[in-house]
């Protein structure tokens, strides 16, 4: 019991470090970590007056950055969004071109099997190298 | 046999094989019924001419009643139903229909003649006659295209998919050409003032048939929630669908929902819908392609959003960690 409460304990102190370096760390208009944080606070570390804090900071900056968050054109404010992901695709000149790593959200932007994604043939014209594309998906 | 095999053989590719998707090349197919339909009548034509002699009395009345029989059919169709070419090809295709025809009724009339007057072979004449009846008809077409759209805007009863892309599109028209700059409180052009009043009337209805609130919506969202409107409506139709993803990519850039709309299509057993969703993942694949500096050209870098996502993964398993081990201890 004592050496579980321990490493329980030193992954609180870990977290909270972790918390505290949010605002150098992380983009001014990435919200989710901040809304992570709130939720921590009052589920797990018991702390009312963080929780609070953090809400507070999440929605002045929902606030700021609610006109770029509505926009449907991908841009950097509002890359970090649930409906964000990104496929890398890889090819040789003179060779067809394929998908070798998506993120899971693709699935929902594009439909069809997600696992069945990397090793897709995509373009039929051959690209000189590796390239990513960042699609974000519509409200619904 | 043989008539019946190129038949065949050109008609396969016309009703598979055609892009239905405006371009901005006017001679671009974008409506295959009249092109079967001039199809049909060559062929006609060859088996008369191969079947019957030509020497035969009346030979001569039966073609040229044939020919304008099938012209009439053919505006007929054209006029009512507006086939899905852009807005400005209707026009064009108008007037080319009005050419053949016009060829047609002038080479009827000149048999009238002739059969008054049996002396009468002037080639002069017919070319002339063919001349002014080109000009009336493509002052009939562009009336009855006026009245065609007017018609489409107007008409409650309206219930066909093409003709409601059409609807669309012809708002889409009037809103940048004519009503773009009109100002309804200085205009003195009673005209204009009347054609503006009857458009925002109708575009209101139009909104308020389809539960839509266009208050403070740009025209293009407008135009995109219509489509969203008309693909609900009629949910088979992938005519609708295949236009939707068109507009997703060209008007409002969502690249996203267009590839979506595209791969579902794939997976369709008709030919020409899987070649036009084939054919427009080429396009929004060259535009990708062509433009690829949009983020590269604000501040987001690759390697930070990579970073900031693991940290943010790091942080989530911290947090499951550190509530299995409070778990555990309480457990234990």
């Amino acid at each position: 019991m004592y050496q579980n409460s321990q490493k329980a304990q030193k992954c609180r102190q870990i977290i909270l470090k972790k918390i505290s370096h949010i605002s150098t760390r992380i983009s001014d208009f990435h919200i989710e970590p901040h809304l992570l944080s709130a939720e921590y606070s009052l589920s797990l570390n018991h702390s009312i007056a963080d929780y609070i804090n953090f809400t507070k900071l999440s929605s002045q900056k929902l606030k700021k950055y609610k006109k770029f968050f509505a926009q449907e054109k991908l841009c950097p404010e509002n890359a970090f969004q649930d409906n964000v992901g990104f496929l890398k695709i890889s090819g040789v000149k003179g060779e067809a071109v394929k998908i070798i790593y998506v993120t899971k959200q693709i699935e929902n932007i594009l439909g069809g099997d997600f696992s069945q994604y990397p090793g897709l043939f995509l373009l039929r014209e051959p690209l000189q190298s590796s390239v990513v594309f960042m699609l974000r998906g519509g409200n619904n | 046999m043989l008539i019946i095999f190129e038949l065949l053989l050109a008609l396969i590719p016309k009703i598979y094989y055609h892009d239905i998707l405006p371009t901005k090349s006017f001679l671009s197919a974008k409506e295959n019924t009249l092109e079967i339909m001039t199809l049909v009548q060559k062929v006609i034509t060859q088996i008369l001419t191969g079947t019957l002699n030509s020497s035969i009395p009346g030979f001569n009345w039966i073609l040229a009643s044939m020919n304008i029989l099938i012209d009439i059919g053919r505006m007929r169709g054209f006029f009512t139903r507006l086939p899905l070419y852009s807005f400005r090809s209707l026009y064009f295709q108008g007037w080319v229909l009005m050419l053949v025809a016009s060829l047609d009724l002038s080479y009827f009339i000149s048999l009238v003649i002739k059969e008054v007057d049996s002396s009468f072979q002037s080639i002069g004449f017919s070319l002339m006659m063919w001349g002014v009846l080109l000009c009336f008809g493509v002052i009939v077409s562009n009336n009855f295209l006026k009245k065609a759209f007017w018609r489409v805007i107007c008409d409650p009863s309206l219930n066909s998919p093409n003709l409601l892309i059409h609807r669309i599109a012809v708002i889409k028209e009037l809103q940048k050409t004519t009503l773009a700059n009109f100002d309804q409180n200085h205009s003195k052009n009673h005209l204009n003032l009347l054609v503006w009043k009857t458009f925002d009337s109708q575009m209101k209805r139009i909104l308020w048939a389809y539960d839509i609130d266009s208050k403070g919506l740009p025209m293009n969202v407008l135009f995109k929630n219509l489509l969203e409107k008309l693909q609900e409506k009629f949910p088979r139709n992938k005519d609708i669908k295949i236009f939707l993803a068109e507009f997703y990519f060209k008007q409002m850039k969502v690249y996203s929902d267009s590839i979506k709309i595209c791969l579902n299509l794939q997976q369709s057993r008709n030919i020409k819908l899987k070649m036009n969703a084939e054919l427009l993942l080429i396009r929004i694949q060259n535009q990708i392609k062509n433009k690829p500096k949009t983020l590269n050209n604000s501040h987001l870098d690759l390697l930070n959003f990579v970073s900031e996502h693991a940290f943010l993964a790091h942080l989530k398993q911290d947090m499951l960690r550190q509530v299995f081990k409070s778990k555990f201890a309480l457990k234990s």
